[in-house]
């Protein structure tokens, strides 16, 4: 399976600003953004992406909540998911990978990195244990 | 006053009489009321001349006034001479009485003691003849109020008399509260040669006192109180908190020993944990304590009963509600740090992007101030990551996985993580030769994050182009970490700061260097964590090493289980390490 399409989700428009530079000009990824929970899972039905990309904290639904609301949707099942947090705490992480993401990138991170360290990852899951399921948060 | 003297009584009343008669005869004649003429037959005859009247009724008022002057001061003597008997009965019935019921100490006025009674013997524990002839202020205690002994040696050099409370000491050491009378022997026919002292051992009163104050203020303390023996660890008393933890009563709980109160207490553990304070090691012992009701933390001193047996002294603190304050703590730490990198992410990433040329080429001059902001939002990102660090460590979040791991990886990473660092500075980092594998316990990325920090420290501190050499050799049977820089070293009135938090030092050319000065106190913690200890070895203009040693797994070193405070392994200041000239 190819990574392509991206769906990024972020409140902070600056940050979004950033990824977006990080990932279209610099990694040549298919991206798309949302500032919040709801509007990305309404974003995801449509776009279908092959990695979510999600802020945890957000306002109104937090990352988490996403992944599972866009995992249900139909199309989205294999979607993958990486976490990119301010909230650093090795205790914090682990929970989020045993969860099922494939990782999780901290704040700061590196944008002229940022894409290689996407692909890194993605690669990773996919040479060390086939496809990634993603389980059923239900 | 003249009762019981018969002749007395007769005596005064013919002298009074006699003296009446003789005065108004006296006045009579001095008037010229009355010619007295005498004749034997009728006839005028020799009149007696007045003259002679005259003397013969003075003679009589003379010998009457004579009687009755000698009586009077006859009765005034035997007066006397029964008050003197009743006086010496007195002071012979004071002295038996003082000797019987008082602890009496005879002192001469230059201050040596001249007497002290039976009762003093049995309440100083003297022998008879030990004290006698030796200074009075022997029987003073070190807790005896100076200005106090100094008016009691005014009062037994000028013999005034003085009353109050002085701490004293029985020949055995012990403490006596004593309330002291001075009573100066005047005696009116000599000058002063010698003061009594009258003392009334008052210390079991004050103690009653005290022991009540502190058993009513131990009793509603919420920590836990727990006085026991040393030797035999039975209980001699537990405050209402403790009693309610083990479900005793304050009769039970002396019948008990401070073993019953753990279902799994260890008592050769804690012979151990407590041996540094009967060595007098240590004044106080800290351990932390996984009781069935909770995390406990539990300090113990060791101080001496009433009875002079060693006693310990634990002090039982309930670590739940510390827990929950020091949580609130993390989660308001790590709440601001999470507020604070969001913003910097923008910072730094926009910098990035900036210095990267993606968007457009930058002047020389622009991209040297994007350069400078990269560099600080660098050192804020730095201190968030310090702070939050430290904070962890200090609360007991920051969760050690000691598992077997090898300390040439360790050296690799951390080589790795920071040769983009180092290349900043234009500074390189060598290894020098590693072994081909070194097995110890421990936590791996801890542990790098120790070397990290000794080698940014290092890298700061080098010169342009200079070298930081980690090192990584044998060491008895441990393995040995080294990283040395050529740095101007630090100077001798600055090493005793090193490691302490935020002690930021200039080095021994004056400069001072970016980062937080939480670093070396973060390594410290880490270590300590690991049971190892930090030391550095420093010349002025000659550069700066720090060293830390962890156990061989091939050894079998073992590493103790932190939790339970068994590897409570001291951390060596670093100026003593220094002195010791270790490295």
């Amino acid at each position: 399976m190819t990574l392509r399409r991206i769906l990024h989700v972020d409140d902070d428009e600056d940050i979004r600003t950033i990824v977006e530079i990080a990932l279209k000009v610099v990694g040549d990824f298919e991206l798309r953004q949302c500032r919040d929970g709801l509007s990305a899972i309404a974003e995801a039905q449509a776009y279908k992406p092959d990695l979510l990309l999600l802020d945890v904290m957000m306002p109104d639904v937090s990352g988490q909540e996403v992944r599972a609301e866009i995992a249900k949707l139909p199309g989205c099942e294999t979607a993958e998911t990486i976490y990119v947090t301010a909230k650093a705490e090795d205790d914090f992480t682990d929970k989020l990978r045993a969860d099922g993401a494939l990782d999780v990138i901290t704040k700061p991170f590196d944008p002229m990195t940022l894409a290689s360290e996407i692909r890194d990852i993605w690669q990773r899951a996919r040479r060390g244990t086939g496809p990634v399921s993603v389980p059923d948060p239900g | 006053m003249f009762k019981g003297i018969e002749m007395s009584r007769w005596a005064v009343f013919f002298s009074l009489l006699t003296l009446s008669v003789g005065i108004a005869l006296l006045f009579a004649i001095a008037v010229g009321a009355v010619q007295i003429e005498l004749s034997k037959n009728g006839q005028p005859g020799m009149v007696l001349q007045r003259r002679w009247l005259i003397f013969a009724l003075v003679l009589c008022m003379a010998s009457a006034l004579y009687a009755l002057w000698s009586i009077i001061m006859r009765q005034l003597r035997a007066y006397r001479d029964s008050n003197a008997r009743f006086d010496r009965r007195a002071v012979a019935f004071q002295k038996q009485t003082i000797e019987a019921h008082c602890i009496l100490c005879v002192i001469s006025r230059d201050g040596s003691i001249e007497r002290v009674n039976a009762n003093f013997h049995d309440a100083f524990g003297f022998e008879p003849g030990e004290i006698e002839g030796q200074s009075w202020q022997l029987l003073l205690d070190s807790q005896a109020n100076t200005q106090i002994c100094a008016s009691v040696e005014r009062s037994i050099a000028h013999g005034g008399a003085w009353t109050g409370e002085l701490f004293l000491a029985r020949k055995n050491g012990e403490s006596m509260v004593a309330n002291i009378s001075l009573a100066p022997e005047n005696l009116s026919d000599r000058p002063y040669e010698r003061t009594l002292m009258l003392v009334t051992d008052i210390t079991r009163n004050r103690m009653a006192e005290r022991d009540h104050f502190l058993s009513t203020t131990l009793e509603e303390l919420h920590d836990e109180i727990y006085v026991y023996e040393a030797d035999t660890l039975h209980i001699r008393y537990l405050n209402r908190a403790a009693r309610r933890r083990c479900g005793w009563t304050p009769e039970t709980a002396k019948t008990q020993a401070i073993s019953d109160t753990l279902p799994d207490f260890n008592v050769a553990l804690f012979r151990k944990h407590t041996q540094p304070l009967l060595s007098g090691k240590k004044e106080t012992v800290m351990i932390e304590l996984t009781h069935p009701a909770g995390a406990v933390e539990v300090a113990t001193r060791l101080t001496k009963g009433a009875d002079g047996k060693k006693q310990f002294v634990s002090v039982l603190r309930d670590l739940a509600h510390r827990k929950e304050i020091e949580d609130a703590k993390i989660e308001t730490v790590s709440m601001i740090s999470h507020e604070l990198r969001a913003p910097l992410t923008s910072m730094k990433g926009s910098l990035r992007l900036l210095q990267s040329g993606q968007l457009g080429a930058l002047s020389e001059q622009a991209a040297q101030i994007v350069e400078i902001a990269n560099k600080n939002s660098d050192r804020l990102l730095f201190i968030i990551g310090d702070i939050l660090d430290l904070e962890k460590i200090r609360a007991g979040k920051m969760e050690m996985a000691l598992d077997e791991i090898d300390l040439v990886d360790v050296a690799h990473d951390a080589v790795e993580l920071n040769g983009r660092y180092a290349d900043g500075f234009n500074v390189a980092i060598e290894t020098g030769a590693l072994p081909q594998t070194a097995k110890s316990v421990g936590d791996h990325n801890r542990l790098v994050q120790v070397l990290t920090n000794l080698l940014t420290n290092a890298v700061k501190h080098s010169p342009e182009s200079g070298t930081v050499r980690l090192g990584l050799s044998r060491d008895g049977d441990a393995w040995r970490f080294s990283v040395a820089d050529d740095g101007p070293g630090i100077p001798e009135d600055k090493r005793h700061l090193i490691g302490r938090p935020f002690a930021q030092l200039a080095g021994a050319d004056g400069q001072k260097r970016e980062g937080t000065g939480l670093g070396l106190s973060i390594v410290k913690k880490i270590l300590r964590k690991h049971g190892a200890k930090l030391y550095f070895d420093s010349k002025v203009g000659g550069g700066t090493a720090f060293y830390f040693s962890l156990p061989d797994r091939g050894c079998g070193a073992p590493l103790g289980h932190i939790a339970n405070g068994e590897a409570h392994a001291k951390v060596v200041p670093l100026e003593a390490a220094a002195a010791q000239g270790r490295g």
